[in-house]
Parts: C-alpha cells; structure tokens; sequence
C-alpha cells in the first residue's frame, strides 16, 4: 500500500525527492502520514479534496483485499 | 508534437500505468488499449473481481481514471483523456441511463409532471441532457446541489421549466428512486 502511495503522489507533484511516507501500523487499521514539499500540498489535496480523496478511494480498495482499514493524512 | 506523444506513445504509457496501479493494488487482470476517437483513450479491464475495481457507483473507477489521468498529465501536458472501464460497466450504466431517461421522456409527456431523476454525477446528467435535447416537447435542467453537493436532474413538459424551478420540491414531483439507491 505504501508503494501505491508513493507510486501515485511521485508522479503528481513537482518535487517527488521531499515525499515521505510514514506508515503506523495497528491490528485492523493501518495509518500512512504523507510529508511532502510545501509547494506541493495543494497538488496532493487537490481542488476539495478530490485528489487526495480518490488516493485514499484506493488505498481502501487494497486494503480491504487483506481485511484491514487504511488511512491517509497529509501532514505539513 | 514530439516523437515521444504519438498516439501509440500515450496508449502505451496509460497502460504501463494502470497495469503498475493494478497491481499494487492486488487485482489480477489484463488491460487493453483503444483509440476509437482521436482524442480519447479507452482503456479497458477485464478482471475476475471486476466488483472491487468498480466499487459503489463506480466510486474506485472513478478515482481511478481520476488519478490516471493527473499522472499522465502532470508528465505530458497534451495526453490524451482516458476513460477506464471494467468489465463493460461504464456501458451498462449508460444503457440504463438512457432507457430511464427514455421511460422518463414517455411518462412527462403523457402526464405532464416532471420527472426526477436520483442524484447523478456530472458525465451521467450530460448524458441524459444530451439523450433528450432533440426531443422538444420536453425541457431537462439540473437542481442546485443539496447539502452534499449532489445535483437531481429533471425532464418537465417544455415551457414548464420556469415555474416547475421553485415548486420541483414539492412531494408530487418526487417519483424517482430515493437517494443513494
């Protein structure tokens, strides 16, 4: 999950160097902290949310394939 | 246009993408790449868990193509659109839109009430709008979203449209699905 993660946001923002993903795993959740450059936040986000939304849309699909939750922050 | 943004090209990268997505999202399945119009890509899953790929109301499909397409852009500024679609859904969604906006059609104009339709996304009420633009004894708009941003189209009798505007709330209008079905 962590792959798709950093698959998908590397090819979004304009610095894929300053992303870093820290992920907190727990027994039925899994929770992955997304740092990346701040000019990039809003590209991340995306207009309301969606970009971020559709990311985290994903990552729930996989997860759900191994009986777990996951969850996204984008942390600044 | 540069070597690198030939049609082939884009159809090639779209789908070294989503197969790379795919995969690490844990789906078995194989995609195919269509150019049918020169400015879209289609490309199409098949895939034995077809239901995961899809999600409620094509929510993971959508986000899916969502991201696709932010990729691909971010790389090429002129990449071609691309539509994904698993196992024909995108096309059975479309035959049942258009057959209820059809029924729709046939209802407004032998009663004369308006007809509304359950909360649809943008790309859904253009097709329905389109769907019914040539059929004049009938007018189509879409309500201001409610609280979650949803929009209801309506088809009312031609002319009506105005008036039917402020009362479309009241509860005789209120003959199709309820939300979220």
């Amino acid at each position: 999950m962590r792959e798709l993660i950093e698959y998908i946001v590397r090819a979004l923002v304009d610095y894929p160097q300053d992303i870093q993903i820290t992920e907190v795993d727990g027994e039925k959740t899994v929770i992955f902290e997304l740092r990346c450059n701040k000019k990039d936040v809003g590209k991340v986000i995306g207009k309301s949310g969606k970009t971020v939304g559709a990311i985290r849309t994903l990552l729930n699909t996989a997860a759900t394939k191994e009986g777990r939750k996951a969850m996204l922050e984008v942390v600044d | 246009m540069s070597v690198q943004n030939t049609p082939v090209k884009m159809q090639q990268r779209a789908r070294e993408k989503l197969e790379q997505i795919l995969t690490m999202l844990g789906f078995a399945c194989s995609v195919e790449t269509f150019c049918d119009t020169e400015d879209e890509i289609l490309l199409y899953i098949e895939s034995p868990e077809a239901g995961g790929l899809i999600g409620r109301n094509g929510c993971v499909l959508d986000a899916l193509q969502y991201l696709l397409n932010r990729m691909l852009h971010k790389e090429d500024e002129q990449a071609l659109h691309c539509t994904i679609d698993v196992q024909r859904y995108r096309e059975r969604r479309k035959d049942q839109l258009l057959k209820e906006a059809f029924e729709a059609l046939d209802r407004v104009t032998r009663h004369g009430r308006p007809y509304r339709f359950a909360p649809l996304k943008a790309s859904e009420r253009k097709l329905v709008h389109r769907a019914l633009e040539e059929h004049r004894e009938v007018e189509t708009y879409s309500e201001p979203p409610d609280e979650y941003g949803l929009k209801r189209l309506v088809v009312c009798p031609a002319g009506a449209s105005k008036e039917n505007r402020e009362g479309a709330d009241s509860p005789e209008v209120q003959n199709s699905l309820p939300r979220g079905s």
